[in-house]
C-alpha cells in the first residue's frame, strides 16, 4: 500500500496579469484570454521589466535574469513536504525528480536538490515525463517490492517555463507560470492520503505535439493537444467513477492546470460542482508537472477524512495518468 | 528476475583522432588516457575553426542524439530477435537532448512507431546499471515482458575544444538494451545503486554551456572500483580467468591502476574507450554490445560505474549456459 504523507509547493511572486499581456502589444487582450484560456494571472520568475524589454527572445539569458531557479523552487517545495510529513531530509532514502527547465543536464535536478537538502545517501534520479509526473511517480513506486524501497521517498516536479516562453507569441505568454511541487511517499509508513489507484501510459508517436527546445522556446499543436486532453481526462475520470464509487458531492477532482476552460468542460461533462473542483491555474498559470500536485499541496489543510481525490492529467509526451487518493 | 536479451550501439561516422588533436590541443592528454579515437557529430573543420565555443550552434546545426538512439534501439531489438511492437515500456536518458520536453524515451518511441509507456530515468552516466537496479527491484507481476532501455548523448556538442582534457576524453554514441522479465542471454544476478548527494562528481554539463570537468576525482573513482571489485568478486565467486569486468568512463591509466590493485588481469577488462572515448551513458551498453559475440556460456560479467564520491553502481550478470 502506498501513502502520501506530506506535500509542498512553491511559486515565485511576480504576477503576470492579463492587462500586462495586453499591453505587450502582441495582439491579445484580456477578454480573449479569459474566454479562451480562463487564466487571469500567472506567477513568473522573470521580472516584468525584463519581459517588456526583451520579450524573452533569448531564453538562454533568462536564468541570469530570473528571481528563482527550478532548484530554488524545488527546494522550498521539498522542505514544506518534509515538514508536513513530519520527517527530515536525513530520513529520505530515494528522490525522484522531474524538470523541463533544468539548471544543468548533468547532474540531474534531483541530485542538485538532494544535495541542497542534505540528504545523506540514497537512490537519486529523475523520472521524467513533464506534465503527468505525479501519476508517473506514484505508479512507478507502486511497482517496487517493499524491501527494495526505503521508508520515505521524496518526489518533486519543478520548472520555470516562463523562462522558455516567447513573449512575442500572444498565446504562449498567457499559458505558463512557474512553480514546484513536492511529495513524501511511503509504502511502509501510513500517511494522510492512501493511494487506491495509479496509472501511467503514453503515446510517443504524438510526442512532437508539445515541445520545449533546449535552446529555444516552448511550442505546441494547441488544438490537437486540447481536444485530446479533454477527451482522455474525461475517459480516465469516468473509469475511476465506475470502479471506485466517486461521490462528487464529497470527493474532489484535480485536472491538469493547462487552461481553465478545458477544466470546466471536463467538470461539466462529469457533473463535478465547482466546490469540488480544486484548481489554481487561474492565478498561477500552467506549471507543467508541478501543476496538479501544487493544487493538492495548496489544499492540504482542506482535505477531509474519507474524501477521495481524483488527479487526472494529460500532457507532454503525449503521456497521461491518473491517481486516486483516499484521505485517512 | 530480469535479464538482458540484446544490446545495441550506434555512433557517428566522423572520427576525432589524436592527429587531429595535435592541431587543436589534447593529444598528450589523449595518450595519457589511452584514447586513440572518438566519434563526433561535428564536422572537423568546424571544430578546428570554432573550438565549439557555442554549443547552441552545434545543437541547432548538427545531428541530434535521438537518431543514434533509434539505431541503437533497432540493433538491440535485432540482437534480441524482437520487433518494436514487442516492447511494453521504454525508459531513456540523454545528457545532450535538443529538447528538454518530450523525454528521450518518448522521442525514441516515436521513431520506433510504438504506443507504449515511455519516460526517462536519468542518472548519468550509470544509466544501464540504474535501469537494471530499478527493474530488479520491481515485483515480477509489475514487470513488462520487454523493456527498451536507451541512452544517447552527443557529448562533443558540449565539449569546449580549448580544454584539452575534455577534447581528449569525450565521444558521441548511443546505447540500448532489451531488458526482459524472464530468461535472456544475460541474467541479472545482483545490482546496486548509491548516491551521496553531497559528494563530488567528475563533471557537470551546463544547460546552456559546456562540460565542466573536475580534475581531482580520478583517485576516488579508482578507490571505489577496487572496493566494489573486492566486494562483488567474493560475493559472486568471480574467476578472472573466465569472467569479465567492465569499468565505465574508463581510460588506460585508470584501468591499469584498478587492474593492479584489484588483481584483475587486463585481458579480463572489456573496454571500448580506446576507439570511442567517454560516451557518458552509452558506454556500458556499447561495451556489452561490442563484446556480445564473445560472451561464453556461464561467464559472469561485473559492470561498474562511478562518478566519484557522489554516485556509484554495480550490475552482476551471468550468461546463460
Amino acid at each position: 500500500m502506498t501513502y502520501v504523507l506530506g506535500m509542498g509547493y512553491a511559486n515565485p511572486t511576480t504576477v503576470i496579469d492579463n492587462r500586462f499581456l495586453e499591453e505587450l502589444g502582441t495582439g491579445t487582450n484580456a477578454a480573449w484570454i479569459e474566454e479562451k484560456i480562463g487564466i487571469k494571472e500567472r506567477l513568473s520568475s522573470l521580472p516584468l521589466e525584463y519581459i517588456v524589454k526583451t520579450r524573452n527572445s533569448d531564453p538562454t539569458a533568462a536564468p541570469k535574469a530570473g528571481t528563482e531557479s527550478p532548484t530554488s523552487l524545488g527546494l522550498k517545495a521539498a522542505k514544506m513536504a518534509l515538514q508536513r510529513a513530519g520527517i527530515t531530509a536525513k530520513d529520505v532514502g530515494m528522490v525522484l525528480g522531474n524538470c523541463c527547465t533544468p539548471v544543468d543536464s548533468v547532474p540531474t535536478e534531483s541530485a542538485r536538490i538532494a544535495a541542497e537538502l542534505g540528504i545523506p545517501q540514497g537512490k537519486v534520479f529523475d523520472v521524467f515525463t513533464a506534465c503527468p509526473v505525479f501519476a508517473l511517480h506514484i505508479d512507478f513506486i507502486s511497482n517496487f517490492k517493499d524491501e527494495a524501497l526505503p521508508d520515505y521517498i521524496l518526489g518533486f516536479s519543478t520548472a520555470v517555463l516562463t523562462q522558455n516562453v516567447n513573449y512575442n507569441d500572444r498565446t504562449d505568454g498567457a499559458i505558463w507560470g512557474d512553480g514546484a511541487a513536492a511529495y513524501v511517499i511511503s509504502t511502509r509508513k501510513k500517511g494522510r492520503l492512501q493511494v487506491k489507484h495509479s496509472n501511467f501510459t503514453a503515446d510517443p508517436t504524438r510526442c512532437d505535439a508539445v515541445v520545449v527546445d533546449t535552446y529555444g522556446h516552448f511550442h505546441q499543436d494547441g488544438k490537437a493537444v486540447r481536444s485530446f486532453s479533454v477527451l482522455q481526462t474525461v475517459k480516465m475520470v469516468r473509469e475511476l467513477e465506475r470502479e471506485f464509487q466517486i461521490d462528487w458531492n464529497r470527493d474532489v477532482f484535480i485536472g491538469h492546470q493547462a487552461n481553465f476552460t478545458m477544466l470546466r468542460q471536463i467538470c461539466d461533462n462529469r457533473g463535478i460542482p465547482e466546490s469540488n473542483h480544486w484548481h489554481n491555474v487561474t492565478t498561477v498559470g500552467n506549471q507543467a508537472g508541478a501543476s496538479a500536485p501544487t493544487v493538492l499541496a495548496m489544499h492540504w489543510d482542506q482535505i477531509r477524512e474519507g474524501q477521495k481525490i481524483v488527479v487526472a492529467v494529460v500532457g507532454a509526451g503525449l503521456s497521461w495518468g491518473s491517481v486516486l487518493l483516499e484521505a485517512a | 528476475m530480469v535479464s538482458i536479451k540484446g544490446v545495441g550501439f550506434s555512433y557517428p561516422d566522423t572520427i576525432i583522432d589524436n592527429n587531429f588533436l595535435r592541431q587543436i590541443g589534447g593529444a598528450e592528454e589523449a595518450e595519457r588516457l589511452g584514447i586513440a579515437e572518438r566519434r563526433t557529430i561535428l564536422p572537423l573543420p568546424y571544430v578546428l575553426e570554432t573550438k565549439n565555443s557555442s554549443p547552441e550552434i552545434s545543437f541547432k546545426s548538427y545531428l541530434a542524439p535521438s537518431g543514434f538512439a533509434h539505431k541503437a534501439s533497432e540493433a538491440a531489438l535485432q540482437a534480441a530477435g524482437l520487433q518494436p511492437d514487442a516492447l511494453r515500456l521504454i525508459v531513456g536518458n540523454g545528457e545532450t537532448a535538443r529538447e528538454t520536453t518530450p523525454s528521450e524515451a518518448q522521442r525514441v518511441g516515436k521513431l520506433l512507431g510504438v504506443r507504449v509507456p515511455a519516460y526517462d530515468i536519468t542518472i548519468s552516466p550509470l544509466t544501464l546499471i540504474a535501469h537494471l537496479d530499478i527493474f530488479n527491484g520491481w515485483k515480477q507481476d509489475k514487470l513488462p515482458q520487454e523493456i527498451l532501455s536507451v541512452s544517447a548523448a552527443t557529448m562533443t556538442a558540449v565539449v569546449d575544444y580549448s580544454d584539452p582534457r575534455a577534447a581528449a576524453r569525450f565521444g558521441d554514441a548511443a546505447g540500448a538494451a532489451i531488458i526482459s522479465a524472464g530468461a535472456g542471454r544475460l541474467k541479472v544476478l545482483d545490482t546496486s545503486l548509491v548516491s551521496i548527494p553531497s559528494g563530488s562528481r567528475e563533471y557537470r554539463v551546463e544547460s546552456y554551456g559546456h562540460i565542466v570537468l573536475n580534475p581531482d576525482i580520478e583517485g576516488d573513482v579508482i578507490a571505489k572500483y577496487v572496493n566494489l571489485i573486492s566486494q562483488y568478486s567474493k560475493l559472486h565467486s568471480f574467476d578472472w580467468n573466465r569472467d569479465a569486468l567492465i569499468l565505465d568512463s574508463a581510460n588506460s591509466a585508470l584501468v591499469s591502476e584498478v587492474s593492479t590493485r584489484a588483481a584483475v588481469p587486463l585481458k579480463s577488462v572489456w573496454r571500448i574507450y580506446e576507439r570511442f572515448g567517454d560516451t557518458a551513458g552509452a558506454g556500458l551498453y556499447g561495451t556489452l554490445a561490442l563484446n556480445w559475440n564473445q560472451i561464453a556460456g556461464g561467464q559472469k560479467i561485473m559492470m561498474l560505474s562511478s562518478t566519484g564520491d557522489a554516485l556509484w553502481g554495480a550490475a552482476i550478470l551471468q550468461a546463460e549456459d
